[in-house]
């Protein structure tokens, strides 16, 4: 009770303090310690005891001394009186109540990043955004949306944690790819040329060697005649070598507009709440400039926050006018053809070159002829009725 | 007569009751007054009874129910008649 309550320790002073005693006794005003020093009277009492024990004390004319001990009345009494506390404990009971309820984070819990970023996007473009009154979301709802509108998912839960929605995902069992070994096909030319040489595992050579075929055409067929009544479809398999005549044009101008970009950005700082983009430096770019955006979100306690910092990078670029001269312009479009003999031809064996080179005006033209052998072999399946 | 009385006086609880506990508390139940409390002496009347206690660093505690609590080094009570004068 003391704990509550508070006790009071007095020190009375006067003459009549052995009838102060009767009184007390007489009143039943429970006290503790008491002690009369003679013309002191000592003691202690609880708090509603001594509002009547002071009355009876200043009846009798005696002085008196008191302090109240520390209790939990005491401390709310002293709270109470410094009113920004208590408007800040209110203050902050509120918004723990608002974030709380308030949609603040999407953690979707997936192995593969892709679904991961499909769900989220999925689950913004319902018209779900961030600061969302949680209770007014349609949970059960958007479970079972996700687990009919998004293929890759086989099953979705959601659970709510304070302010962060939290999505389970279990994906769906990919099936393989179907394999074709078994289905019968043929096997067509994938470009036009000169068949060069052949290598046939399975199936029926339509076309002999040393004859030209055009794209599309069949070279080798899966359907077999074993005798007159029986007839067989098979898999054709092998490779086709045929010449085949690639002519290709490369131009480099003499006057040529390139696009020059830095390699060091300018920087801009954001502080990126909800859709709130609130600047951190009134830094202004103008000119061309292109942008990237990066955000990093703010962490506490291991935990995203849903406030981030954003910054957006500006590389600044500009159209620089390059001048060839005919030298320079016709090693430009050698490259070119370098390159694409590189990236297209690697594969091949190539015969023959032939090259034409013509100069003009405006620049430079390298016209070049690759004659090549490559396997021009494309299986394509039959397709039974 | 007065055998009775008696009797009746220690069945509803008329009577003080004075229990000690060692030399260091005495509980005295049904009072009447605190004729005087200091740090060697505490007198309290009972029903027909003043009880004088001598020790040393009393301290006295009293409850509403007419009980009072006497504690420190109780050297020696006692108990003497009231007389009523006539």
């Amino acid at each position: 009770m003391n704990f509550f309550a508070g006790k009071i320790d007095f020190e009375i002073k006067g003459d009549n303090l052995s009838r102060l005693i009767s009184e007390i006794f007489k009143k039943g005003l429970e006290c503790r310690n008491l002690v009369n020093y003679g013309e002191c009277l000592k003691g202690s009492c609880n708090k509603s005891v001594w509002k009547q024990l002071a009355y009876e004390c200043e009846k009798l004319n005696l002085s008196y001394e008191f302090n109240e001990r520390k209790s939990l009345n005491l401390f709310i009494g002293k709270l109470l009186k410094r009113k920004g506390l208590i408007a800040g404990f209110i203050a902050g009971f509120v918004l723990l109540t608002f974030l709380s309820n308030t949609f603040l984070r999407l953690r979707v819990k997936c192995e593969n990043k892709e679904i991961q970023d499909k769900i989220e996007t999925y689950i913004l473009s319902k018209g779900i955004d961030y600061g969302d009154f949680i209770p007014e979301i349609d949970i059960y709802g958007l479970e079972l949306d996700i687990m009919r509108e998004v293929e890759e998912v086989s099953w979705a839960g959601i659970y709510i944690t304070g302010g962060t929605i939290n999505v389970d995902i279990v994906e769906k069992v990919t099936k393989p790819e179907y394999n074709q070994k078994r289905l019968p096909s043929d096997i067509v030319a994938l470009k036009s040329g000169e068949i060069v040489s052949v290598e046939i595992y399975s199936g029926k050579l339509l076309v002999p060697v040393g004859s030209g075929v055009h794209e599309g055409q069949t070279l080798v067929s899966g359907i077999v005649d074993l005798s007159e009544e029986m007839t067989v479809l098979r898999r054709s398999q092998g490779k086709i070598y045929a010449k085949v005549t690639y002519n290709e044009s490369f131009y480099c101008p003499y006057e040529n507009t390139e696009k020059l970009v830095s390699k060091t950005p300018e920087k801009k700082h954001y502080l990126h709440f909800f859709s709130l983009d609130i600047p951190l430096s009134i830094k202004d770019y103008d000119g061309m400039y292109q942008v990237k955006e990066k955000y990093k979100p703010l962490m506490f306690l291991g935990n995203e926050l849903p406030i981030s910092y954003k910054t957006e990078e500006y590389y600044k670029y500009q159209y620089k006018n390059t001048t060839f001269n005919e030298e320079k312009a016709t090693e430009e479009v050698y490259k070119l053809a370098e390159n694409f003999k590189d990236n297209f031809l690697s594969e091949c064996e190539i015969l023959e070159e032939n090259e034409e080179i013509s100069i003009d005006e405006e620049g430079v033209r390298l016209d070049k002829t690759f004659v090549v052998i490559e396997n021009i072999a494309l299986e394509k399946e039959i397709l039974i009725k | 007569m007065f055998d009775f009385l008696d009797k009746i006086k220690r069945e509803f609880y008329l009577t003080s009751q004075v229990s000690v506990l060692d030399n260091n508390q005495i509980l005295i139940e049904n009072c009447k007054n605190i004729l005087e409390c200091n740090e060697n002496l505490v007198r309290i009347i009972s029903n027909r009874f003043e009880i004088e206690i001598w020790g040393r660093e009393l301290v006295l505690t009293n409850y509403a129910s007419n009980t009072i609590i006497v504690k420190g080094k109780i050297d020696s009570i006692t108990i003497i008649e009231r007389r009523k004068d006539s």
